[in-house]
């Protein structure tokens, strides 16, 4: 068996909500477990406050668990800070979700892809100019152009210099933070197919976040469905999209445009999202999900699977249509 | 809301306990012994030995300053000489003026308020009307000629102003009498009279630096959508600024405002000083001068005072004006 | 297509720019506001004025030397009998370009030159100071936690809330005092060293006020957050990602200050506690030509006139330099 690239078992991360009379918490991430074999990719969707972009940032440790374990590479980096931790940087990188906010103004694109090899010290045969310049030829921009600034390109190249960037140090595992949501459809489509062929060429292990299902389908192998902090239903890419059984995963297939999900009926789930300070007891989904019962409520469902790599967090698993 | 006015408040008055231990300690930085400063006339060294033990100067500083807070809150008993009991806010006893300090305090801020308050409703009705029509139209004559003037009037110096007002309005032409206070209630006329040379030097500096404000917040008010939506609807000209923008445009002008009123109120020792005002700020100076310590305590806490409580009061409008504040 | 915003669309998967047209390419933000600066009118000419006051001031005792007359040199001889100077417009002529001050017959242009001297000597010292303090704190509060931004901050609203006339009015005199005796001469070193004391004292609050600002906006960006995932300690961060987004918080700061401190040193001179005699000061100059207001008004409106223009353009170059940062619609910029 091949050992796994990233494992992240029961992640967990609490905030404490400030100014208030009881110590109030905001329950981010409540339990979240997967692994990663190496150059595979894997895909995190959910809808805004579930918690990915958390669980994002923590596996690159730009923030620090409450609870649960990382392990990088056969290494605990859960708590590693300082030294260690800096020296495990260059092989996990994050590429950031706003083009216009990734990059700082005041430098040089040059400055900018450059950065993650000056601060760790590493001279690249050639010079740092030369792998500048390559770097930015592999995400489909012109080596000429690493002496302009952000603020002369549009979105979709500033979001490419990210790429670039996060490329730099060869890493193995890239984290992609919902890396087209703020670039025009047009553009996305560049952006996601970039991503795939450098991931497919490169052998990078890839971990992308986002809430479009179509996008996600397009790169990824396997496929991680998030709610209010938990998984609620993982697996390869077809069972998740030929044969989902969380009523939330159907939901959120049922609502894309066009989509060649199963039984496309669309459902209306009921409600607001909870919010995460208080997350409904039982299954965190029963609030809103039309096939609750009382079990629903009281008991909390596991992360079971039924066959092959599949597994869904639900006392009432769906294998057919809607009743 | 009260929430928020009672964490606020308590914030004042924490920073201006530490004013005043600043302001105390400053003063124990004095080689000199501050109680011949406060004794100038005939004072032998027994005397002086006395008047010390009198204000307790020869306790350790904590205990002086405790006793200062004391008698800030609820009154102390100074030496009979002093008048015995000192009721609260006492702010000690000055040997130069031979009164309490809260006396002197009393006599002459009712002076400083008559200066301020009428000059501030003047420049803000000034300033803020300058600047909205300079608005209306941007880079028309009136525009560039205001912003000619607010420059000017921003870059002059107050004494340089009052001294040319002097001259003009007193010394030449006559019709203005040499700048006086008399009580409002006693004489309206009178009090105006005597004040009005300050009022206009003080109108005419900060109109200026406010038209300024008051234009740059129109136009940026004026460029946003909600205004556009306004004009789309047909409403006239005068509708669309008067209302619409000047609402929005209003708030930062008026917390900018009120934090300058409460400077002003402490530190308009220049304006005080140029026009011969027995002021605040001109007992201060005078203060100085003297080495009146007591006094010079007093007015540095009353005007550290105006400029904590416009700070407060700012701060609670904006809580209740804004409501993204909230 | 110019070059730099060209469509994506237009871009296959693997597509290049097309070579930069024009002058945009490589255009960092601060050039981009240096070449705005330079294009403002206004801000040339100040700035122009600005640089030949400072020249002036720095030569001063080649001006002297020029103009044959010192600060101190007194022409009893060409005051009349009540100490007023003999002549039109308080003795203006070809060898006393400004004229004389009566009382004590002293050249009144050689003065002013040397008057501007010790305004921006103190000002631009306080400035650096002021700037300097406030930055490093405002940076540090920002950035450490919330404890220390909470002792911070309470420190910069008390020293806000200190009547800054009054407290100097009170320091001055109080630290002259404690060096030396009340018949000893002050240096005038130690004179402009108060000074400068106390306006830094007072004045680093609000330098720190707008960076720290600042600084909690940057903080959250991600480009700060890319540089710790690329693997950069906190000086690298602080020196490197951070410290030039503050430049124009900085420079704003240090635009309004300094005229800010050449009027309060002249309004503190002004008072009789700032610069002393016989050191040649505009507001001591002011102060005592205000005593002669009826007798000879020329002697007034001269120190005046040449102090508010000054100031003035020192106004105008900032509000240029503001507006060079952070153009916005309209013109003139708020203070």
């Amino acid at each position: 068996m091949t050992e796994k690239l990233l494992t992240v078992e029961n992640l967990v991360k609490h905030y404490r909500v400030r100014g208030s009379r009881d110590a109030r918490v905001v329950h981010a991430v409540d339990g979240v477990s997967f692994d990663l074999p190496a150059g595979a990719s894997l895909g995190v969707v959910g809808e805004s406050g579930c918690g990915k972009t958390t669980v994002a940032r923590m596996v690159v440790r730009l923030t620090e668990p409450t609870g649960g374990r990382i392990v990088f590479e056969g290494r605990d980096i859960t708590h590693l800070t300082g030294g260690p931790l800096r020296a495990v940087r260059p092989r996990m990188q994050i590429i950031f979700q706003d083009p216009y906010a990734s990059l700082n103004p005041r430098h040089s694109v040059a400055t900018s892809v450059a950065m993650p090899l000056r601060v760790n010290g590493i001279h690249p045969a050639g010079g740092i100019r030369r792998r500048v310049g390559e770097l930015l030829e592999l995400v489909g921009l012109n080596p000429d152009d690493q002496d302009r600034y952000p603020h002369e390109f549009s979105g979709g190249q500033r979001q490419r210099i990210g790429i670039a960037r996060a490329l730099a140090t060869e890493p193995r595992l890239i984290v992609a933070d919902e890396p087209v949501s703020a670039l025009d459809v047009s553009i996305q489509a560049q952006i996601i197919g970039l991503l795939r062929s450098l991931q497919r060429e490169l052998g990078v292990a890839l971990v992308l976040i986002g809430h479009d299902l179509a996008v996600i389908r397009h790169v990824c192998q396997r496929v991680a469905v998030m709610y209010l902090g938990v998984i609620v239903e993982i697996g390869d890419r077809a069972d998740i999209f030929d044969h989902p059984e969380h009523p939330y995963t159907r939901a959120l297939l049922a609502a894309v445009p066009g989509a060649q999900a199963v039984q496309a009926d669309r459902v209306r789930l009921q409600g607001e999202p909870a919010s995460p300070l208080q997350p409904p007891g039982g299954c965190r989904f029963h609030t809103r999900c039309p096939l609750r019962q009382p079990r629903c409520a009281d008991q909390t469902p596991e992360l079971v699977g039924r066959s092959g790599g599949q597994r869904t967090a639900c006392h009432f698993p769906m294998t057919g249509p809607w009743p | 809301m009260i929430r928020f006015l009672v964490t606020r408040s308590a914030r004042a008055v924490l920073t201006l306990l530490v004013v005043s231990m600043a302001t105390f300690l400053m003063f124990f930085l004095l080689p000199r012994d501050p109680v011949t400063g406060m004794c100038p006339k005939n004072c032998n060294a027994e005397r002086l030995d006395r008047v010390r033990h009198e204000l307790g100067l020869d306790e350790p500083i904590l205990e002086q300053y405790l006793a200062y807070l004391k008698g800030i809150f609820v009154g102390r008993d100074l030496g009979s000489a002093q008048g015995g009991h000192c009721s609260a806010p006492c702010l000690g006893y000055s040997y130069v003026n031979n009164e309490p300090v809260s006396t002197t305090i009393a006599r002459v801020l009712p002076v400083t308020l008559s200066i301020v308050i009428p000059a501030a409703v003047l420049w803000l009705v000034l300033g803020i009307g300058l600047g909205m029509l300079s608005a209306r139209r941007p880079g028309s004559l009136l525009d560039r000629a205001s912003i000619t003037i607010s420059l000017a009037g921003a870059s002059l110096p107050l004494y340089l102003v009052g001294g040319l007002l002097l001259l003009v309005f007193t010394y030449r032409m006559g019709i203005v009498p040499v700048p006086h206070y008399t009580p409002p209630w006693q004489n309206p006329l009178g009090w105006a009279g005597g004040l009005v040379l300050a009022w206009m030097a003080l109108a005419f500096l900060f109109s200026a630096i406010y038209a300024r404000l008051a234009r740059a917040q129109m136009l940026e008010t004026l460029s946003e959508d909600f205004i556009r939506t306004a004009r789309a609807k047909g409403l006239a000209p005068r509708v669309v600024h008067g209302r619409h923008a000047l609402r929005a445009a209003i708030t930062p002008l008026v917390t900018i405002a009120g934090l300058d009123i409460g400077a002003a109120l402490g530190g308009t020792v220049i304006t005080e000083v140029t026009f011969g005002l027995r002021g605040l700020g001109r007992t201060a100076v005078d203060a100085v001068h003297d080495g009146d310590l007591p006094t010079i305590m007093g007015t540095v806490l009353v005007a550290a005072l105006f400029i904590v409580v416009a700070n407060v009061v700012v701060d609670a409008l904006y809580h209740v004006i804004d409501p993204r504040v909230r | 297509m110019t070059g730099g915003r060209s469509d994506d669309r237009a871009i296959p998967t693997t597509g290049r720019l097309p070579a930069p047209i024009g002058r945009t390419a490589g255009r960092s933000p601060g050039s981009l506001a240096w070449a705005r600066l330079r294009a403002d009118r206004t801000a040339v000419v100040n700035g122009w004025i600005l640089i030949a006051l400072i020249i002036v001031a720095a030569a001063a005792p080649l001006v002297e030397a020029l103009y044959g007359i010192g600060p101190q040199d007194q022409f009893q001889g060409q005051l009349d009998r009540y100490g007023m100077p003999i002549g039109p417009l308080g003795g203006i002529s070809t060898q006393h370009w400004l004229g004389l001050e009566p009382g004590l017959g002293r050249d009144i242009f050689i003065r002013l030159v040397y008057g501007l001297r010790t305004s921006l000597v103190i000002a631009t010292i306080a400035t650096l100071v002021t700037i300097t303090v406030g930055a490093a704190v405002g940076l540090l509060t920002g950035l450490v936690g919330r404890w220390t931004d909470g002792v911070v901050g309470a420190i910069i609203d008390v020293a806000l809330a200190m009547p800054f006339l009054i407290v100097a009015l009170t320091v001055v005199p109080t630290l002259t005092q404690r060096f030396y005796g009340p018949r000893d001469a002050v240096p005038p070193s130690f004179q402009a060293f108060s000074l400068i004391l106390v306006f830094a004292v007072l004045g680093w609050a609000g330098t720190a006020r707008l960076v720290r600002g600042q600084v909690l906006a940057l903080r959250d960006r991600e480009f700060v957050d890319a540089a710790r995932a690329g693997g950069a300690g906190t000086t690298h961060i602080i020196c490197r990602e951070l410290l030039p987004n503050l430049t124009a918080p900085i420079l704003v700061s240090a635009s309004l200050a300094l005229p800010a401190y050449i009027a309060a040193e002249a309004g503190l001179s002004f008072l009789g506690i700032g610069i002393l005699e016989p050191t040649p000061d505009f507001g001591r100059m002011i102060q005592r030509s205000l005593g002669y207001l009826q007798t000879d008004p020329v002697y007034v409106l001269i120190p005046g006139s040449v102090l508010f223009l000054v100031v003035l353009a020192f106004n105008l170059f900032g509000d240029a330099v503001r507006e060079a940062l952070d153009p916005r619609a309209g013109g003139s910029g708020a203070r």
